[in-house]
């Protein structure tokens, strides 16, 4: 062993990562997502969707909130009756689909992602918690959870909504504090696989500091479970969006979201079925292409797949 | 190799002579048989099995032996039709019981599962469904295979049962596979396999998760019923002496392609092929020498008087496990450790020895400090390790006997290996990175696997990795857990001599647990034996290995199986022919 001789330096950066310098993050990740055929067609379909919404202001499109009571149920434009001036057609107070689709895309993909991300944040932190120092404080905290399993949920929302009022910010904390167990059980349940795993074992014989033993061997490790179901939850997310709006929680007109669209042509389902038929599309389209695209992530981010 | 000469060759054995009297036919005969692999990206082929020849007679053993990657178990596979999706199977001949295997359909190799051929896996947990019971699942067999009504099932599963030497096969049959031990669920496996009164059975390394006491029972058991039933055996193993104790015929298989076949005496006493010599030559073994019962008079005795310090003392270490019962307070007690004592001096090596359960690795946990004793008391270097501040100065690593969990797969290799000295001051992430470098080249891996991941690497390699990383930090005390059983027997003769390598270059003194007495006794310089948490004997090796005073350590080292075909406890065998004397001496 006379050849290795353990160097002492005196530098003080002393929790500077051993990482090799890579060429170029951002660039083998979007060429890797490239490659994917999936991972092309979801970001592709997402950034449609997202450059949409954000420029739905620099588009022609007409007023989404003006009515025209002459144009009621107009249809989509390549149907008998159709115009050139309302591609997607109108709906029962004669406002344009398309327009009223790109701007209700903002508070509908807001809420999705919002509304994930606080639960998704809220629900890891408890269950990586809960699984690590499991004992007595796991009990309650997953009792705790039980319980919010066990309330509708939809009763559960509208109490707090009661109290939180209606708009754009209480509706993502409403959504928020009835999703976040789903992230809470599924963390739990990955950190109690991983943190028996004899990598685990063997940075706690290291003495690895726990932060580090979280951020580096944990997370890391449960995180493409919890990739998986949160492209999931957005879909869901958006649909409680749009119940709650229709229950008259939520977004109010004049403020658009797709679950007011699909309540309003709930009831127009037989005779103008594009005025529920659309927003669907584009709620279906959203998801789908976040789903690919979690996927394709999941996949990236496991250096096991080539 | 034909079958011809083969068949001469053989004549001598007695297995054959019981045979000619049956139906000497032949059960499995590949000739030429290969395997395929289309890439599901697109690739070029690859062609993972070759050119192998085999014949398979009733009541013969035939071995099918290499290292993993060897393509032995796409072989067996190939006979029941499970080869995976993008894999396709070709040969000149491929006859199993007189049928053509190269033509059949999917109901086709239905009937031909179970009914023409049955199967044993290495792991008798994962084998058996755990929802069903044992009956459901042997009565499962006899019902589609051979129409038995209900009545005829119970008392058939009871006597395949009965036959596999299982105690109270009646009420065995309302048991489900948990409530079994790990021998027991291997005789109903292969009371599974019987069931369907199959011409040919293919044991994929039946014994090796298995405590060697139980595997020479199981293989006894497969012999037997194999000879009674007349059935043929193809057996895959990595084990040598498995293949000496049960083989009749032995095929040697290297990176998809028969290196040698012959017959198993022969094979033992004048391997042909260079592979089969460096196979043999690895193994792992205890000196003839060592094991004679004259050594009880001649032995100096022990060197109590040791004049090196102890570096590792444990007093009376105990360790409960409690398993909370439904709807009771009072928690069961296990206990797993039952007041160990023993030292170890520094720079020695103390093997711990023990079937499954015994505590091993309890014990190991509890010096790492992965787990805490429930009484007793450890001191390294006289210095109490229940005090956390003496933990955190005790320089004592652990290597894992899993090299496939025991690295974090989302780190690089360069990470991981430093990681326990990034924990401490002053190191810059260039000195890492340096260091890192130099770890690698200590445990004789190329500077260029520092930024690769675990998966890139070969099970060998991922042990020197992880024996990188517990050196990183200058241990004085290195805790290892079964290092080597996971790993191929020529790598295991590797990792086993670069451990002794380092124990001499670092002074390091080495706790080093294994179920494989061989490498224990290769390794260690004396020996704790445990038995159900307490220790029966202890002492220098050669010692407990030539003059066992404990009867359970006489019966762990009866239980090892002898690397000579012509000492098979299984199979009446004629003297070695000359020659084998001279090879085993190796």
């Amino acid at each position: 062993m006379s050849g290795v001789v353990l160097n002492t330096g005196t530098a003080l950066q002393a929790d500077a990562p051993a990482v090799a310098a890579q060429p170029s993050r951002l660039r083998h990740f979007l060429r890797a997502l490239w490659r994917s055929r999936s991972g092309r067609f979801g970001a592709l379909l997402l950034l449609l969707i997202l450059l949409a919404t954000l420029g739905a202001d620099l588009l022609p499109l007409a007023d989404p909130v003006k009515r025209h009571l002459s144009l009621r149920y107009l249809p989509p434009v390549w149907l008998d009756k159709g115009q050139w001036a309302y591609p997607l057609g109108t709906d029962g107070q004669g406002r344009d689909m398309l327009a009223r689709i790109i701007y209700g895309a903002r508070s509908s993909v807001m809420v999705g992602l919002a509304a994930v991300a606080l639960s998704g944040a809220i629900g890891v932190a408890i269950g990586v918690l809960a699984g690590l120092r499991g004992g007595w404080l796991d009990q309650v905290l997953m009792r705790v959870v039980d319980a919010i399993l066990a309330i509708p949920a939809m009763l559960f929302m509208l109490v707090v909504a009661l109290v939180a009022g209606a708009g754009l910010a209480p509706l993502i904390v409403v959504i928020a504090l009835t999703n976040w167990v789903i992230y809470t059980r599924i963390a739990r349940a990955e950190v109690l696989r991983v943190k028996e795993l004899e990598f685990v074992a063997a940075a706690r014989v290291s003495r690895v500091r726990s932060s580090r033993l979280l951020l580096r061997h944990i997370l890391p490790n449960i995180l493409p479970a919890l990739v998986v179901v949160a492209t999931l939850n957005i879909g869901t997310v958006i649909l409680t969006e749009s119940s709650l709006s229709f229950l008259g929680f939520g977004i109010q007109p004049p403020d658009i979201s797709w679950g007011q669209m699909l309540a309003d042509g709930r009831q127009q389902l037989a005779t103008s079925w594009w005025i529920s038929t659309f927003p669907g599309v584009a709620l279906t389209a959203t998801v789908f292409s976040i789903i690919l695209l979690g996927d394709w992530l999941r996949d990236y981010l496991d250096p096991r797949l080539p | 190799m034909t079958a011809a000469p083969s068949l001469a060759d053989a004549a001598n054995a007695p297995s054959l002579a019981v045979l000619q009297t049956r139906r000497a036919d032949t059960v499995l005969r590949y000739r030429n048989a290969g395997v395929t692999l289309q890439p599901l990206d697109g690739g070029e082929p690859l062609r993972l099995v070759r050119g192998v020849d085999l014949e398979v007679q009733r009541s013969q053993v035939v071995a099918l032996v290499g290292e993993s990657g060897s393509g032995k178990t796409l072989t067996a596979l190939s006979v029941l039709g499970l080869l995976p999706g993008n894999a396709r199977f070709s040969a000149d001949e491929a006859l199993l019981n007189g049928r053509d295997l190269r033509q059949l359909g999917k109901a086709e190799w239905r009937r031909l599962r179970g009914a023409d051929v049955g199967m044993v896996f290495q792991e008798p947990l994962s084998s058996l469904n755990p929802v069903l019971t044992i009956g459901d699942q042997i009565e499962e067999v006899l019902y589609y295979k051979r129409q038995l009504t209900r009545r005829q099932r119970r008392a058939e599963a009871i006597d395949l049962l009965a036959r596999m030497g299982l105690p109270r096969p009646a009420q065995l049959l309302q048991d489900y596979p948990f409530q079994l031990s790990g021998g027991m669920r291997q005789r109903v496996m292969l009371a599974i396999a019987m069931a369907g009164e199959p011409a040919l059975l293919i044991a994929d390394e039946p014994t090796t998760a298995l405590d060697n006491t139980v595997q020479a029972q199981v293989l006894e058991l497969m012999v037997r019923t194999a000879e009674q039933s007349d059935v043929g055996v193809l057996l895959i193993t990595h084990d040598l002496s498995v293949v000496a104790q049960v083989a009749d015929q032995v095929h040697v298989m290297r990176l998809g392609e028969m290196v040698e076949s012959a017959p198993v005496q022969q094979l033992f006493a004048r391997p042909q092929a260079a592979y089969t010599r460096q196979l043999l030559a690895l193994a792992p073994r205890i000196p003839a020498v060592v094991r004679q019962p004259l050594a009880e008079a001649g032995l100096p005795a022990p060197q109590a008087a040791q004049q090196a310090p102890a570096i590792l003392q444990l007093d009376a270490v105990s360790k409960y496990y409690q398993q909370p019962r439904a709807w009771h307070f009072k928690a069961h007690k296990h206990l797993a450790l039952d007041q160990v004592s023993f030292s170890l001096q520094r720079g020695r090596t103390l093997g711990l020895v023990g079937e499954s359960g015994s505590g091993k690795s309890s014990l190991a946990r509890i010096i790492a400090g992965l787990a805490q004793a429930d009484g007793g008391q450890l001191r390294f270097e006289g210095a109490d390790l229940s005090d956390p501040a003496v933990r955190a100065g005790a320089s004592i690593q652990m290597v894992f006997q899993d090299p496939y969990a025991s690295l974090n797969p989302r780190m690089r290799i360069g990470q991981l290996i430093t990681e326990p000295l990034a924990e401490q001051p002053g190191w810059t992430a260039a000195q890492l990175r340096a260091q890192a470098a130099r770890l690698l080249e200590m445990v004789g891996l190329p500077a260029s696997a520092l930024d690769r991941f675990a998966h890139e690497l070969s099970g060998g390699q991922r042990q020197r990795v992880c024996i990188a990383r517990a050196l990183s930090v200058k241990p004085q005390l290195l805790v290892c857990d079964e290092p080597v059983s996971a790993l191929d027997v020529s790598v295991q003769a590797e990792i086993l001599a670069l451990l002794q390598r380092l124990k001499k270059d670092l002074q390091l003194s080495m706790v080093f647990i294994a179920h494989g007495l061989e490498s224990v006794y290769a390794i260690s310089d004396d020996i704790v034996v445990l038995e159900k948490g307490r220790v029966v004997e202890a002492g220098p090796r050669d010692q407990i290995f030539g003059a066992p005073r404990h009867a359970y350590t006489r019966s762990l080292l009866d239980a090892m199986l002898d690397i000579d075909p012509a000492r098979s406890r299984f199979k009446a065998r004629p003297a070695a022919p000359a020659g084998a004397a001279l090879a085993r001496v190796a």
